[in-house]
């Protein structure tokens, strides 16, 4: 069974580890991540692995660690230029394979990415970022474990969930977490660390534990699985939100509304750009938000019983 | 994180500042050196090392310095000095070894003193750091609010120097901001080849400071990170290590064949050009139209010029002065 892996080097490095207390995941620290990954996975037989190389010769460090632990393996052939478009074209690429399972090691972004390569990916996103509203934080053996097992089962076992599709007169881009408009005009160095930054968006989840926009919508109580929330910052009403790593503080929100899938919005125009899943991306203007199904996400538990 | 519209403009008309300067002093470097390549002759007399592609990493700190900041560069220093803002005349005075050079013409141009701005340079890898160290003590003892920045390369992270100068700055808490430049050439050795690690900014976690990657050579990125380790350091919060992934367009030094760069690297580096990229951001924001970008062309074109230009007129040091600026003078009285 094919199962394809994308780690991402440059995450859990960006200004956040200067404007709150984000810590940094060094090359290395993810090498060890994701031997252990590979251990887990190589643990059941009839796993390969075909993983994206990149610049920083993180793949490279996890295999030598690993050792003969690790699965059968070889590098996704597609070039690398060391920015998320690889993530894209290998993500795409593994689709065509047709393979069982798609890890990605990383943060929001690099599942973000992953997810515009293959909208419907059977995703294991193992978390190496800076917020991981998204990622699993459990232990990568166990995860690794885990995917074996659900790519040997006849079982499915990955859940279903929302995506947010942002149409602007640059393009077409996915959103997992959220999409929102943010007054900067310029993606320079990509985070969002302020609130009086946000203007509207939409988040896909109102996880309670989770970090960023999907605290904020988590005041707002419980989302239906297939809904997305609408949020408009601003205005002298605050909730609470852990925004970040170490940031706690009230983000001014005006009102929200939750969304099935299928609705479409249009953003406000006026302001800057449109931040995907925490980082500043595409021009705000003419933006138009589509709700759709998203990729599937491994359900860690349902894959253990498999055992 | 609303940068104001005269930033950004400073930004790129001292980017165009720099790269013409560079290709001026580029054009005129080769002068009489030739047939035989007598690096002694002409009317720049030394080595040279140009730092076109590597604006970015230099004007993305310009508008957060105040007077009596400090900073220490490397051989490859004419970015750094620009953005700062040390004279230009005497820069380029200095570059072609004249006595109204910053250095009387007797350092050239790895070897650039500037008091105000207080900027200095060397050919000595890693020699930079401690110094920047020291200012920023300096600073601390004096109870004043200015930070040192410190510019290197990927390959000086290596050296000593770096590790005992991160060291100390985080033990006594320095306002000190390390910069590393990552070209990812080390003369002709590739950063793969001389590094264990794969990023120098994963190094500050060794030292209990945080640690930075700018992942593309763009004056916006730099300038919103510069901006929060500067004002984390003048707010006495320490020392912060900032990595930045820019392009050396050019050889290492001026004569260099620079055959161990592959064709296509060198053509996707030309590709990414920042001049470009960065004039393209500000049109497309409306921020500068086609005859702004002429005109500010058409202004720093005249500033470098006129800069060579007094380079050229201005007398060398007399031989009778080869002694003198060699110590520091001082009276003590017993």
């Amino acid at each position: 069974m094919l199962v394809g892996l994308v780690a991402n080097p440059t995450s859990s490095k960006d200004i956040r580890r200067l404007t709150m207390l984000a810590r940094v995941i060094d090359v290395e620290e993810k090498a060890n991540l994701v031997a252990r990954l590979l251990v887990g996975l190589g643990s059941e037989p009839g796993v390969e692995v075909l993983a994206i190389d990149d610049q920083a010769g993180l793949m490279r460090r996890a295999v030598r660690l690993a050792g003969p632990g690790a699965p059968p393996f070889d590098f996704v052939p597609i070039e690398i230029e060391g920015s998320e478009a690889d993530t894209r074209r290998a993500a795409a690429y593994l689709a065509e394979q047709d393979a069982a399972a798609l890890i990605t090691v990383g943060g929001d972004g690099t599942v973000r990415a992953a997810a515009e390569g293959w909208p419907r990916a059977p995703l294991v996103p193992v978390a190496a970022g800076t917020n991981n509203a998204f990622a699993l934080t459990d232990e990568p053996s166990v995860v690794g474990l885990a995917t074996a097992f659900a790519v040997s089962s006849s079982s499915d076992c990955f859940l279903p969930t929302t995506a947010i599709e942002v149409e602007t007169t640059e393009g077409r881009a996915l959103a997992v977490i959220d999409a929102v408009v943010v007054r900067s005009h310029w993606v320079g160095a990509g985070a969002i660390w302020e609130p009086a930054e946000l203007v509207e968006g939409l988040v896909t989840t109102s996880r309670r534990t989770a970090v960023g926009i999907a605290s904020v919508s988590a005041a707002f109580g419980p989302l239906q699985p297939t809904s997305v929330r609408h949020l408009h910052f601003g205005g002298n009403n605050t909730v609470r939100a852990v925004f970040g790593p170490g940031l706690v503080i009230d983000v001014p929100v005006t009102g929200h509304i939750d969304l099935p899938v299928g609705a479409e919005v249009a953003l406000a125009g006026e302001a800057g750009m449109v931040a995907l899943d925490g980082e500043r991306r595409l021009p705000a203007k003419s933006a138009l938000v589509r709700v759709v199904d998203g990729p599937r996400v491994l359900d860690l538990e349902k894959a253990l019983r498999v055992f | 994180m609303d940068i104001p519209r005269e930033d950004l403009v400073d930004m790129y008309e001292t980017m165009v500042k720099i790269r013409r300067f560079e290709e001026r002093i580029k054009e005129i470097y080769f002068t009489d050196k030739l047939p035989a390549f007598d690096i002694a002759a002409g009317l720049i007399p030394g080595e040279m090392h140009l730092a076109a592609g590597q604006e970015p990493v230099a004007v993305g700190m310009r508008p957060h310095l105040k007077e009596g900041d400090a900073i220490t560069a490397t051989h490859r220093p004419h970015h750094v000095a620009i953005a700062q803002g040390v004279d230009l005349k005497m820069m380029a005075a200095e570059i072609f070894g004249r006595d109204t050079g910053l250095g009387h013409g007797k350092g050239g141009h790895m070897h650039l003193f500037s008091v105000q701005p207080n900027f200095g340079c060397s050919g000595i890898i890693g020699e930079g750091i401690p110094v920047a160290v020291g200012a920023a003590m300096a600073f601390r003892h004096k109870g004043s609010d200015n930070v040192a920045l410190s510019f290197f390369g990927e390959g000086a992270a290596n050296q000593g120097s770096f590790h005992e100068s991160l060291n100390l700055a985080a033990l006594w808490n320095l306002p000190v901001v390390f910069v590393c430049e990552d070209n990812a050439y080390a003369i002709s050795v590739p950063k793969t080849a001389s590094t264990a690690i794969a990023d120098n900014s994963d190094r500050a976690a060794a030292y209990g400071i945080p640690g930075v990657l700018v992942g593309t050579n763009d004056p916006v990125a730099v300038y919103e990170v510069m901006g929060e380790a500067i004002a984390r350091a003048r707010r006495g919060e320490g020392p912060s290590l900032v990595e930045i992934k820019t392009d050396r367009l050019w050889g290492h030094f001026e004569g260099d064949a620079d055959a161990y760069r592959s064709d296509e690297f060198k053509e996707d580096m030309a590709e990414r050009d920042p001049m470009n990229a960065y004039a393209k951001l500000l049109t497309d924001e409306g921020i500068l139209n086609e005859s702004d970008i002429a005109a500010i062309q058409q202004a720093m074109y005249d500033e470098v010029e006129e800069a060579i230009q007094f380079a050229q007129d201005s007398p060398y040091p007399e031989p009778e002065s080869a002694m003198e600026h060699v110590f520091a003078e001082r009276t003590v009285t017993l």
